[in-house]
């Protein structure tokens, strides 16, 4: 169970880089007042606040963990910019009354590669019925980009070495369950 | 590290932006020669895209989790003082009862007093009227009150009241430990923090500047009056598709190749770049393609762009950068492959 523990700015940075979730909770508390009066001044209701609060402290959770940041100003106003952005964004999408799913800011920017032919219904149930261990690896390292070193530390690794090996060898099994299951005239559509 | 394993880092760095130089080039020429390759790079792109969903649902749920309030009996009361509030109204209501349950008036307490030959022992006058609650409760309170006349009912009552409370400052401890959104909490920050303060702060545009975008290729002698005027066609139409960048790799391969090539410098399209100040001082840059947009920049600073294959370099003050175009905020990052500085720093 998560406690409800208060960080000073730097704090919620190095819990962040720890890869501490109570951080991202302890974030939601103190900054909700400030988001919901945000929201509900700009054309928002209280359904949304939740949504776009939990979008930003997430984001702020893969920002802090690029390797070249570094906070300069005080947590809530970066927040705030965030909050702004995305909720900006989000008020454009409802003038427009269309729906894009930009729920995932994708890190991978090789824009070249075409993925739209693939089932991803598919990769995502096998993702799914990852083990815990490899699941966690692999969220860690894509999304969350840790370094092989917090990683280590994380799950108990004795060094980097092995959350290398370890990640190609969850990656593997996932790719060849992936390329196993489906012949390519199944799987590609 | 075997040779399967490399392949695969390798085409993580593609993937997250990581690759440059030759090793891109190479990459980029495999891509297209090989098209197992190319399905092996779509399947780990589909497989991390599918991972980052999961990952990121996952983190949502703690923030949903938490938002919820926990399984079992809660009294609503966010905090302590709450609870105390809470305590302080119960007495009172209790005072009221009392009230009605009492005789009226001091007098008719001590003459009932009197003809019951109760234990009160003190003078009748000096016994206060038992006019409102906060006075039953600092009466209760009295060291002396062994020698108040307390009726049954009473001490029933005053037992029930000392559970009560007992009851509710549990409860309050249990609230708040379980109840994981304090709203008083909240509402206190609220009165704090003003949402409009944020609606004054924007980044702000500094200034802004056209610069040429400068064509860095390898080229022989022979095919340089092809690509010159390929340059030309290209400008005529007012863009450069992939087609004509990918034309132009193949023959920077084959210049490459040759026995005499020359480093060949030619100015693509306008750029327009501009200069801004951003509010959480973020240091980096937003491109698109035709828009350059740079963030704890001074307008006064020297720039220069140039692309190189198909990658675009920036000159901020002598340093060059990699630029990647999308449309994310990025960081800044050096170029540091010297073939590549080489070729950028090339007259």
């Amino acid at each position: 169970m998560l406690l409800n523990k208060r960080f000073s700015d730097s704090q919620l940075v190095e819990e962040i880089k720890a890869g501490n979730e109570e951080a991202l909770v302890s974030m939601q508390k103190s900054y909700y007042a400030m988001v919901k009066s945000f929201i509900l001044k700009n054309n928002g209701t209280e359904d949304e606040i939740d949504d776009v609060l939990q979008d930003s402290i997430i984001a702020v959770w893969r920002n802090v963990n690029k390797p070249h940041f570094s906070l300069t100003v005080k947590m809530s106003t970066y927040l705030m910019a965030i909050v702004k952005n995305l909720w900006y964004k989000q008020l454009k999408k409802k003038t427009r009354f269309t729906v894009v799913d930009e729920s995932l800011q994708e890190k991978i920017t090789a824009d070249d590669i075409k993925t739209d032919h693939l089932d991803h219904r598919i990769i995502h149930q096998l993702v799914a019925e990852l083990d815990e261990t490899c699941m966690k690896l692999l969220g860690y390292f894509y999304f969350d980009g840790f370094d092989n070193k917090t990683i280590a530390q994380k799950m108990g690794f004795a060094n980097t070495d092995t959350v290398k090996s370890k990640k190609y060898q969850c990656f593997k099994r996932l790719q060849s369950s992936v390329t196993t299951k489906f012949n390519k005239e199944d799987f590609f559509n | 590290m075997d040779k399967q394993q490399h392949i695969h880092e390798l085409i993580d760095q593609y993937l997250m932006g990581e690759l440059v130089g030759q090793e891109l080039d190479k990459f980029k020429i495999r891509l297209k020669d090989d098209p197992a390759f190319l399905n092996q790079v779509q399947i780990q792109k589909a497989i991390i895209n599918r991972v980052e969903i999961a990952r990121r649902d996952e983190l949502k749920a703690i923030l949903v989790d938490a938002t919820k309030p926990k399984k079992g009996f809660i009294i609503p009361f966010g905090n302590r003082s709450l609870a105390v509030a809470a305590s302080i109204l119960s007495l009172l209501a209790f005072g009221l009862i009392i009230k009605t349950m009492l005789p009226q008036g001091g007098e008719e307490l001590s003459q009932a007093d009197k003809t019951e030959q109760t234990i009160i022992k003190e003078p009748i006058e000096n016994q206060k009227p038992v006019s409102d609650s906060a006075q039953v409760v600092a009466t209760l309170d009295d060291e002396n009150q062994d020698s108040l006349f307390i009726p049954p009912s009473l001490e029933i009552a005053l037992a029930d009241v000392v559970e009560d409370d007992e009851t509710m400052d549990d409860a309050s401890i249990l609230t708040a430990e379980s109840d994981d959104v304090d709203f008083a909490e909240l509402k206190k920050n609220e009165d704090e923090i003003d949402g409009d303060e944020f609606k004054a702060q924007r980044d702000s545009m500094l200034g802004s500047k056209n610069v040429v975008l400068l064509a860095v290729a390898y080229e022989t002698q022979a095919s340089e009056a092809t690509t010159s005027q390929e340059v030309k066609t290209a400008k005529k139409d007012g863009l450069f598709n992939r087609k004509s960048k990918e034309k132009s790799d193949k023959k920077t391969a084959v210049a490459e190749s040759a026995p005499q090539k020359t480093l060949k410098t030619s100015p693509s399209i306008g750029i327009r770049v501009e200069f801004w100040e951003s509010i959480v001082k973020f240091k980096g840059y937003k491109f698109d393609g035709k828009k350059l947009l740079l963030f704890d920049t001074p307008v006064s600073t020297q720039i220069g762009l140039k692309s190189y294959g198909n990658t675009t370099f920036l000159n901020k003050g002598g340093t060059w950068y990699k630029i990647v175009p999308n449309n994310s905020f990025n960081q800044m990052v050096r170029v540091s492959n010297t073939e590549i500085l080489k070729v950028l720093n090339a007259k």
